[in-house]
Formats: structure tokens, sequence, C-alpha cells
């Protein structure tokens, strides 16, 4: 055998996985399990569970800056420091903006994680099922396309995954927001459950719930409980919470059959035109700047929404000069993100003698009552509320008149309990919302990069006016004082949902995959991340591409049995 | 038993695996800056003595230890150097200054050298200036800038989170509901 035969046959496996984010881990536990010999091409460093959460331990005191970052960090993190879950204790999990920069044609916070198990670690895990409501909107608004599915193609998935990641929460029956299969739910506050009892009393439309989070509230599949440290972000030394390397690379690595590859950017998929098929990846090593090719029978891109996209915009042929399987045109188009940092916050009194014990890592949630049978003229979709109730801390007194020993004394005590209502909203699909390739930009690997064309129109504008009204107006029907509406900048990817440019759909010629994620034109790539959203629904995404991947898998599988793929 | 096996045995109990600089935070007691020969970076030698005696002002030992006991004045040195932007600088500096001065011209010796009760009476006169200019100035009253950083310093400081206030490193359960009293204090996180 010549040399490049077995660097070939050294380089080749059933399946190759792109990323192994939240999806990435999924599919690379299920093709793994499944008997296939998979490689999971991941772009950033690797980090090993528990071990490499160096943060996970530390006091606040134990911070140089007490989480706070400083100048020089803001500076190689112009975009990731945008968002909240930025800090000192977590700043080696935000992707180096220098290293990997992209054009905000109009401002777009890209919030990325390069490295193994990607934004898994630093989600927030609020996990709630997608129903028929959302599948069903696009068709019945007779707004652009189309879903290929409905709810009952992703059912029994749902189940199977909340079966292995493990979310709490508490079943209410609504058709819109599907019951699920739920480890027991976290406990309200004592006010949290003053204003769910108020709501009940004086909304028929709406109920408050418990946040759903992939956060065990038992021990669940070897790994530990919550301990309620709210540290989570930083990486949970208990695996209390899903992430792929907590839940889904583990199994995956117990299979034998996964090698996982970090510092492995895929640069483009290798397509064969006789064969009508990718037959596998090129990639840049991060570290060595090294091109090397993995082969395959089947890939699945898992890269992120942008990720994914990237890659195939980046793959070009004589058939696909505009990126693969994209003879529609529809790639890099219709990006969605959920607007929110809107909404209302208020005091309640006559509570003080009230505390509570542990950090909840979890809110609450007012599921979407907008456009259910009633249907509103100013807007269309909706929106859904989380948020919570706590107690003020030492932080009211920075803006509080007052010094010394009293005042000391008081901030030594809890304030004066408050609870604030967030909206996440609806984003429509827009053709003018969009990415495209930049090759005057290049990243530190000689790569184009992305342009990000994307903005909130007047749906979704005239929506935030709703969500911040009926947040005040459930406050105040609460008995909450002074009570305040907000509407901070939307800028859209703060949400860190972004969705859409690679999207389902029926028909070839107006979208990029078919119902099982499958590219239309080239069968045996798969795209199961955030890009193949067809609509933006209100809840957050992240479950769905769990449910999504694990559908998709099943059926690369079958197909690979029955000698389709 | 080794100390260190003892915290690690502890660390454990706790539920998980202590990294290795905190365990080297713990046998050191915590305190990153406790070394004697510390000299501030950003500040002068006299601007820091200031800032130790406004801190100190802020938040005075009472049954518990108060800010110069937690070195809140090395914090606000490196905080002020490394996060804040030049005008931001600017303002801190000159306010120092400004404090310093004013403590001469009214007492005929620097706020440092200055009684309590004097130092309280400068600091009260400069907070209703920074209250009444409130909304109206361009950027951050002097004021909000040193009382954000000794409070941000000293409840996030391992006196301040563990004595004055109540520092729970794993609770280990969630209670929705419990009375104030069991607990008696503002939870640190």
């Amino acid at each position: 055998m010549n040399l490049n035969l077995k660097a070939k046959k050294e380089n080749t496996y059933d399946a190759i996985v792109i990323g192994s984010g939240i999806s990435g881990g999924w599919a690379a536990k299920e093709l793994s399990e499944k008997g296939l010999k998979t490689i999971v091409l991941e772009r950033g460093y690797n980090i090993e569970h528990v071990k490499d959460y160096h943060t996970a331990q530390k006091a606040p005191w134990e911070f140089e800056h007490r989480l706070r970052e400083s100048k020089k960090v803001q500076e190689e993190y112009y975009v990731q420091s945008r968002t909240g879950q930025f800090n000192e204790a977590t700043m080696h999990l935000w992707a180096n903006d220098k290293d990997s920069p992209y054009t905000e044609v109009k401002k777009f916070d890209w919030i990325r994680g390069y490295h193994v198990g990607g934004r898994s670690i630093m989600w927030g895990r609020q996990s709630y099922r997608w129903g028929d409501l959302d599948f069903e909107a696009n068709a019945k608004d007779g707004i652009e396309i189309d879903w290929p599915i409905r709810y009952k193609d992703l059912e029994k998935w749902y189940d199977y995954v909340e079966g292995f990641a493990g979310i709490s929460g508490q079943n209410e029956g609504l058709a819109h927001l599907p019951d699920g299969n739920f480890l027991p739910p976290m406990e309200m506050n004592c006010v949290e459950k003053h204003v769910q009892g108020r709501i009940a009393e004086h909304f028929d439309d709406r109920i408050m719930t418990i946040g759903r989070v992939a956060n065990l509230t038992q021990n669940h599949k070897g790994r530990n409980k919550c301990n309620y440290r709210s540290l989570c972000s930083r990486g949970c030394p208990y695996g209390a919470y899903f992430s792929s390397l907590s839940s889904t690379l583990p199994a995956a690595a117990a299979t034998g059959n996964m090698t996982l590859r970090p510092n492995s950017i895929v640069n483009s998929i290798i397509y064969d035109k006789e064969q009508k098929k990718a037959t596998g990846v090129r990639i840049i090593d991060a570290e060595t700047n090294e091109t090397i090719e993995f082969y395959a029978k089947v890939i699945f891109c898992n890269a992120s929404t942008l990720g994914s996209t990237f890659i195939l915009m980046n793959s070009t042929s004589d058939e696909f000069p505009d990126g693969l399987g994209n003879t529609s045109g529809t790639l890099g188009h219709y990006l969605m993100d959920h607007h929110f940092k809107v909404g209302a916050r208020g005091a309640f009194d006559g509570f003080e003698d009230q505390y509570y014990y542990g950090r909840r890592a979890n809110g609450i949630y007012i599921p979407r009552f907008r456009n259910l049978s009633e249907k509103r003229s100013d807007y269309i979709r909706g929106f859904g509320y989380q948020g919570g109730a706590s107690r003020g801390n030492w932080g009211r007194g920075v803006a509080e008149e007052g010094f010394g020993a009293d005042f000391k004394e008081q901030m030594t005590n809890p304030g004066s309990w408050g609870m604030g209502l967030t909206g996440f909203g609806e984003c429509l699909p827009y053709y003018d919302n969009k990415v495209t390739l930049n090759h005057n930009v290049t990243d530190k690997w000689g790569q184009p990069t992305l342009n990000i064309d994307c903005e909130f129109k007047e749906n979704e504008m005239a929506m935030r006016k709703d969500m911040k009204e009926s947040a005040a107006e459930m406050l105040e029907a609460a008995g909450a004082k002074n009570v305040k509406m907000y509407d901070s900048d939307p800028t859209p990817g703060l949400g860190i949902h972004e969705m859409g440019t690679c999207r389902m759909g029926k028909d070839p010629k107006t979208s990029m995959l078919n119902k099982h994620n499958q590219l239309h034109e080239v069968s045996n790539v798969y795209v199961t991340d955030g890009a193949a959203m067809t609509s933006a629904a209100c809840q957050n995404p992240s479950l769905t591409y769990m449910a999504l991947t694990a559908r998709a898998c099943d059926h690369a599988v079958n197909e690979l049995k029955k000698r389709n793929l | 038993m080794e100390r260190r096996d003892a915290i690690q045995r502890v660390a454990y109990l706790m539920g998980g695996v202590l990294s290795a600089p905190a365990i080297s935070g713990i046998l050191s007691g915590c305190q990153p800056s406790e070394k004697p020969d510390w000299l501030p970076e950003f500040f002068t030698k006299a601007q820091d003595a200031v800032i130790n005696e406004v801190t100190e002002v802020i938040i005075p030992t009472t049954d518990t230890p108060g800010a110069k006991a937690a070195q809140i004045n090395r914090l606000i040195d490196l905080m002020i150097k490394d996060c804040y932007a030049a005008k931001d600088q600017e303002t801190f500096k000159k306010g120092v200054d400004a404090l310093d001065a004013v403590a001469k011209e009214k007492f005929g010796d620097g706020f440092a050298e200055i009684s309590t009760e004097q130092k309280n009476e400068l600091f009260s006169a400069l907070e209703k200036e920074a209250f009444a200019s409130r909304g109206k100035t361009d950027g951050k009253h002097f004021y909000f800038l040193i009382k954000e950083l000794t409070l941000l310093g000293y409840f996030t400081s391992e006196i301040g989170a563990t004595q004055a206030l109540k520092y729970l490193p794993v609770p280990g359960d969630y209670k929705g509901c419990i009375p104030y009293s069991e607990v008696g204090k503002a939870w640190a996180t």
C-alpha cells in the first residue's frame, strides 16, 4: 500500500461530526452508540471535564479583579465581553475576537465558545419543547416557508433527550408548551409563589411556572445532583447540569467508537461530483496550521448556526459555486435571534421576615400567552418571560446615601424584595437578515470570515411594546410597588440563540435541508444545529437541537444500513 | 495529617475537588496581597494613604473588621489601573487630591492625619456634592467611584464575605422560603 493510500485509510471513519457543543455532542453519542466509527472535529482547544474547570471552586476574593474584566481582556474579547455571561471566571471559555473576527454590517453580537464542549459549558440551560404553535406558524401566517416537520415527529425524541440530559421542571398541560419527561421541579421562593398565585387569580390566559432547566434535582445517570452554588458557567465539578463534557461525550467515549480531535478547524467539506456526495472534510490544525483531510460516509455539521453555514459557504465546487447544496440561494439568509432585554421589575413589601437558602441556578417562566386563540392586530407570534424574585444585596448601597457604621450594618442585611420579568420574543425569518463570506478580512488561519447583516424589524419592535407593558401589568396585579418598565437596546446575537441561515423545508428550491436535516442536494451531509431552524419560536432552542440531532442520527444510521447514503 | 491533606479532605466532603490555586489560597490565608512591602502601582503613596482612610470611613471596623483590615486600598489601586478608562482614572486621582487639599485647608492636616470626626465631615460634604450633581455632569463622580469599589472590594473580600456577610460555598440544597431569622445576615453570594 502506498503512503497516500495508507494515510487516507488512517483518516477514514464511518462518520464525521463537526463541532462538540450541544448538538455535536449528541451526534457523537448517537452515532458512536449505534456502532459508527466517529471522529469529532472541534475547532477549539481541549477541555477535560472537572479537571480543567480551574475557576469552579474559587471564592470571589480569589479573583484578581473580583470577577470584573480588565481593559486588556476587553480588547481581546471586544465582542464576547458584551454578554453578561462573560467575566473573569469564564473568560477563557469565550472565543478570542482578535483571532476570529467578523464584520458587523449592522451591530450583531456573535457570542462563541471555541473549545471542546463549546457553549454547552456556558449555556443558560433553560429547556423548553417547541409545539405545533411554532411548527405551524409560518404556514398559518403565510410567512416564508412551512416547516417540513410537526410536533409529533419530534415528540419521542424530546422524551429521549430529556431522559438522558436530565431536565427538571413542572408539567403544566399546555398544548403550545408541551409537557416533558422531567426530574422534580425546583422550588419557587415566597415572593415568586405569591406572584404565581396572583397571576392565576387575575389572568385566565397565563400561568407562571418554575423554569425547566438542565440542572439535576436528583442524582441522574451517574451524575450528581445540583449543589445550588449557581456557578454553572465555570463548569460544574459535580456534572450537575447537562453539557457535552458531563454527559454526551463521556457516553460517546464509552463506546470505544469515538475519536475526539480538538484544534481542528473545518475549512470545507469535500464534494465528489461523480457520487454526488460529500467524501470528507478539510481541516486546518489550529496549532500547526497544517491542512489535513478526513473522510467518512456521513457528515454531521454541528459547528453552531453561523459556524456550520460558514463551512457550507466555504465549500465551493463547479457544481456548487455558491456553497455546498446551495442551488436554492437560501444559504446564509433568514438569520434570527430572540429579542430580549425588555420587561419590567417591581418591589414587594410584606416578606421582610422571609429569605431563601442556596443559590438556585434557575428562574421562573411565564409561557407565551399572545396570539393563541385571540389574534392581535399590532404584531404576530409571541414571547415568554423569564425572571425571578430576590432580596437586594450590598450593591444597592452604591447609589444610596450613607456611609459609616450604620450604613455597614444595613448592608450586611438583605435589602427589600424585588422581582423582574424579562421577555424573550420570537423574531421572524427575513431574507434580508443574512451572512455572506468576506474574503477581504481573514482570520488567524487565513480563512475568509463572515459579514453579518441582521436587524430586528417592525414586528419585533411592536411586540416589545407589549412585552414591557404586559410585564408591568402582571407585576402590578401581583401587588408590586414602584413598577418600572425597561427596554434596552435590542442587538441581535446577544440572545445567543442565533438560528436559521440553512433552513429546513419541503422544497429544494426554497430551503437547504429536508425533513431529516439532510442537505436536499447532498444527502450524506446533515445539519442539526441552530442553522436548520425555519422559524424561531420564542422558547430557548437548545433542547430542540438535541431532539433534531438524535432523530437525524437515527435516520442516518438507518439510511446507511439500507445503503442509501 | 498534613494540612494540605486535611484541606483536600474537607474539600472532598464538601463534594468537590479543589483546584491547586484554591488550595494554595486557603493555605496562605486567601490574602494574595498580604505582602508587607506592598507599594501602590497606580497611585502615589500619599494618594494611597488617603484612599485607605476613605475606605475605612465608608466601611469602618465595628464588631467585624472594616475596609482597612481587608486592604481595599490595594484592590482599588489594581482595579483603577487595570479596569477603568482614562477619564475615570483622572477623576479618581483628582478626587483624592481635592479631598486631601480640603483637609489641609480646613483642618491644617492631610486627610490621612485628621480625626475620624473630621474625615466623616469632609466625606459627608463630598456625598452631598455628589448627589446634588448626579445626572448633571458627564461621567461618574469620584464619590460613586470610590464607594462602588469599596463596597465591591469589602463585601467580596474574605473578611467581608465571611464575617460581615454569610458565605456558603456549597449550599448543597435549595429552600425557597425560610425564616430570615435562620440566617440573620445577607448571603455573600
